[in-house]
């Protein structure tokens, strides 16, 4: 978990980065496109549903649910970050990916905290 | 607190869980109970099987609860009481282990290596020998398909026979699944995937050109929001898409972050891609109704099976739909009904993230669709209705409500405060509103006018038989089917929705229209092998009807290079400010750089025009090139026109012939760009306006 926590913290940045490539780059192609797709909506269920992305008692149907949510969550992310630089005329591609790696990696920031303070009112309640 | 491992549930009543099965002792003293009243009321209790359900909610036993999924666990009973009252509730899987079938205890073990290789039974095996035989058959069949033999019936001409073998081959692979009392979710959703494969792969995977002339102008509106870098200015009666640009300005993030020139690449996959991420809502959705596998799996390939209305292309409805049915499973697999173990929330509600993470899909709903909204709120307000939901569902509402009303004031404002008198006109109408996409056959081509009935009767079917579910099956009544298959009425008798509204609501009904379907289709424990040729036929009868809605209009939905390369050159290839004529919309990309060129269509153009049209073509033609005042006009005319013309007999049989004729043979008209399949027009109007 804590990889895939770097993971999708670092995601927006590298995206960002793999812009600067050559538009016919197949990297670019597939860094961007992933991120987009896959990284905001992760990052928010990373924070907010992260029961979601283990299999628990309810085995896939809770991992189908975890993909479900993040996916959906990305093309919503992405989708309202697009309408809202367009809406305001201010839309660049680098302030669009920008605007995304930083919620990125705030969502997991948070949920890294979240889990470390659950962990010291654990061990405080002499639970661990 | 004592604990005793147990062997495997009884088939009825087992899960499908694998792990060690922990009871306490409360467990033990309620499975007795529930045995020693399946005892007494015998075959009733399982015609019946909610008397039990609410016999154990009396005796504060939380059934259908799984424990806490926060990593701790609940009372470990609770998730058997569950098992031991599963007579009593809405179908659970029908795998109980190699023995369960004879009801007698075993020597639990656990699983060694992959539990399904050692629960496999023959049929299981079998669906897993077809599937590769089946998909197999499939790509070779695509070899060398002639697409010039489409006639009348589209694609379903021009497909060889061995893509109907391979096609009913799935199918009977998928029944033998079905009658496999242990086959994996795994093999099912092989199943599906190549179903949706053999759907909706099979005309990207023929065609050379994106399909759908529909699809191509959504293309057109991503291309004038890039060059715009938003708003289109003079977009004309495009202008609906600035005010709801959500869908397009995620492709153009994408195409700018991508570096990719224009969505054409992956708009052609959209429908499979569509499909198959449709999966996931709807699974989650039959998964928080049931744990019957058979009846989740047997559900999902009905979906597919009977989905027809083709509003699946790349449009901002498929994206919305998507979302939209992903927000109706967060909500239903979060009600008190579910089957799905429910993340903990203080007084039985949202956790507060998860209601953010709906509340951020409606936001992208709203502001990319004008009806999908209203689907959202109406499936949203009647799930609201029983009192147990509410604490789900109105906080899902008054979001959806909430940022409805403030797009509508505002983004959309203009939009709405032009049509507003059109709405309020259409509300007292509702017959008319729900039947007038139905009322266009009298000049179809005969072809057409068969393949609508067919089309009406597989729809009709599905209602008719969802309705007979909830008559017969009467544990559906608790769950919330009979609300998501109500919900888009309302919307259907309020608005025509240009005469789209009928199969759009069709479309957002049918997710629970076919699970209902298979609770009827497919009871557990029921006598299955007397039902299955029933079964067979029927799956088999909606998924030939999908065919003829699906693949019948290819004639006019396809395009060759020669008809983009025609229509490239209208849009592209002149001054800005032309009029460019065509007789219907079929054309690829006759959209593109609509900022810059104004449209006409024929079949678009009043009862009178129409007339003076067909007396004298060059004749009727002149209202429509005055449009353009000093500047150019063109005629496109292409074979998908003629298709177009023919299938739907928007214009009299030979009109085009005439048209085309008299264009070739008047001095006023130039052609400009001529191939097999299209040619282009200049209007050059000579002195004195005299004509041939």
């Amino acid at each position: 978990m804590i990889a895939l926590r770097c993971l999708v913290a670092l995601s927006g940045w590298i995206a960002l980065a793999a812009t600067g490539l050559p538009e016919t780059s197949p990297a670019r192609l597939v860094v961007t496109s992933l991120f987009l797709l896959v990284c905001p909506g992760l990052a928010a269920v990373l924070l907010w549903a992260g029961e979601s992305l283990t299999r628990g008692t309810a085995g896939a149907a809770r991992l189908l649910e975890g993909a479900l949510l993040a996916g959906a969550v990305s093309l919503s992310l992405t989708a309202l970050v697009a309408e809202a630089l367009f809406l305001t005329h201010t839309f660049t591609l680098t302030r669009a990916v920008l605007i995304l790696a930083v919620v990125c990696s705030a969502l997991v920031l948070a949920s890294s905290l979240r889990g470390e303070g659950r962990r010291a009112h654990r061990v405080a309640a002499g639970k661990d | 607190m004592d604990y005793e491992v147990t062997p495997p549930p009884p088939p009825q009543s087992a899960t499908a869980s694998s792990v060690p099965y922990l009871r306490t002792g409360r467990t033990i003293i309620a499975d007795r109970v529930s045995r020693m009243r399946r005892r007494r009321s015998g075959h009733a209790a399982r015609s019946n099987p909610h008397q039990l359900v609410g016999a154990s909610v009396a005796h504060g036993v939380d059934v259908g609860r799984e424990p806490s999924v926060n990593g701790r666990r609940r009372a470990a009973g609770l998730g058997k009481v569950q098992e031991s009252t599963s007579a009593a509730l809405p179908p659970t899987t029908n795998d109980a282990g190699p023995d369960a079938s004879h009801g007698a205890p075993r020597k639990w073990a656990p699983p060694a290596g992959r539990p399904w290789l050692r629960r496999a039974g023959p049929a299981t095996w079998a669906a897993f020998v077809v599937l590769p035989a089946s998909v197999t058959l499939w790509l070779l069949s695509l070899r060398h398909v002639d697409l010039d033999a489409m006639g009348d019936l589209g694609l379903l001409q021009a497909l060889p026979v061995l893509f109907w073998i391979a096609v009913g081959l799935l199918l009977l692979g998928f029944c033998v699944a079905l009658a496999g009392r242990r086959t994996p979710h795994g093999c099912f959703a092989l199943y599906v995937l190549a179903l949706i494969g053999m759907i909706h792969a099979t005309p990207p995977l023929l065609y050379h050109e994106l399909r759908y002339s529909w699809a191509w102008k959504h293309v057109a509106v991503v291309d004038a929001m890039l060059r715009h870098k938003g708003e289109v200015p003079y977009a004309g009666g495009f202008d609906i898409y600035n005010q709801w640009p959500g869908f397009f300005q995620l492709n153009a993030l994408i195409l700018r972050a991508t570096g990719l020139e224009s969505p054409l690449g992956y708009a052609v996959w959209a429908q499979a891609l569509a499909n198959v991420l449709m999966l996931g809502p709807i699974l989650v959705i039959f998964r928080s109704l049931t744990t019957d596998r058979r009846l989740i799996w047997g559900a999902v390939w009905i979906y597919y099976s009977c989905a027809w209305v083709g509003q699946d292309y790349f449009a901002p409805q498929a994206f919305t739909f998507l979302l939209c049915a992903c927000v109706i499973a967060l909500v239903v697999r979060q009600l008190p009904s579910s089957r799905l173990p429910r993340p903990d929330a203080p007084g039985g509600g949202w956790p507060l993230g998860r209601l953010v993470l709906v509340l951020v899909i409606e936001a992208a709903i709203v502001s990319s669709h004008q009806l999908t909204p209203l689907m959202m709120i109406s499936a949203l307000a009647l799930l609201s209705f029983p009192k147990r939901n509410r604490r789900i569902a109105l906080p899902a509402l008054a979001g959806a409500v909430v940022l409805t009303v403030a797009w509508y004031a505002t983004v959309a404002r203009p939009y709405v405060s032009e049509n507003l008198a059109g709405f309020v006109s259409a509300l007292t109408r509702p017959e008319a509103n729900l039947w007038s996409g139905l009322s266009r056959l009298a000049d179809a081509a005969p072809s057409q006018v068969m393949v609508s009935w067919i089309d009406r009767g597989l729809s009709g079917g599905v209602f008719l038989l969802a309705a007979l579910a909830l008559l017969t099956r009467t544990w559906t009544r608790r769950t919330p089917l009979l609300p998501l298959v109500l919900f888009p009425l309302p919307l259907a008798l309020v608005n025509a929705y240009g005469g789209e509204m009928i199969f759009r609501a069709y479309m957002f009904a049918l997710p629970a229209a076919a699970f209902l379907i298979a609770t009827l289709l497919m009871p557990s424990g029921r006598r299955p092998q007397a039902r299955r040729p029933v079964v067979a036929v029927l799956l088999a009868a909606m998924l030939g009807s999908l065919f003829f809605g699906y693949y019948s209009k290819e004639g006019m939905n396809h395009f060759s290079r020669d008809e983009v390369a025609a229509t490239r050159y209208v849009t592209t290839k002149t001054p800005p400010g032309s009029v460019i004529i065509s007789v219907t919309f079929a054309a690829p990309g006759l959209e593109m750089q609509y900022d810059r060129h104004e449209r006409a269509e024929i079949t678009e153009e009043g009862l009178g025009a129409k007339r003076l049209l067909v007396k004298d073509p060059l004749a009727g033609l002149e209202p429509l090139l005055r449009r353009a005042g000093s500047k150019p006009a063109y005629v496109l005319l292409n074979r998908a026109q003629y298709e177009d013309v023919h299938l739907n007999g928007e214009m009299p049989p030979g009109f085009m012939d005439r048209l085309e004729t008299d264009l070739a043979g008047s001095r006023d008209f130039t052609p400009v760009f001529r191939s097999d399949d299209a040619v282009v027009y200049r209007y050059d109007p000579t002195t004195g306006g005299g004509r041939r």
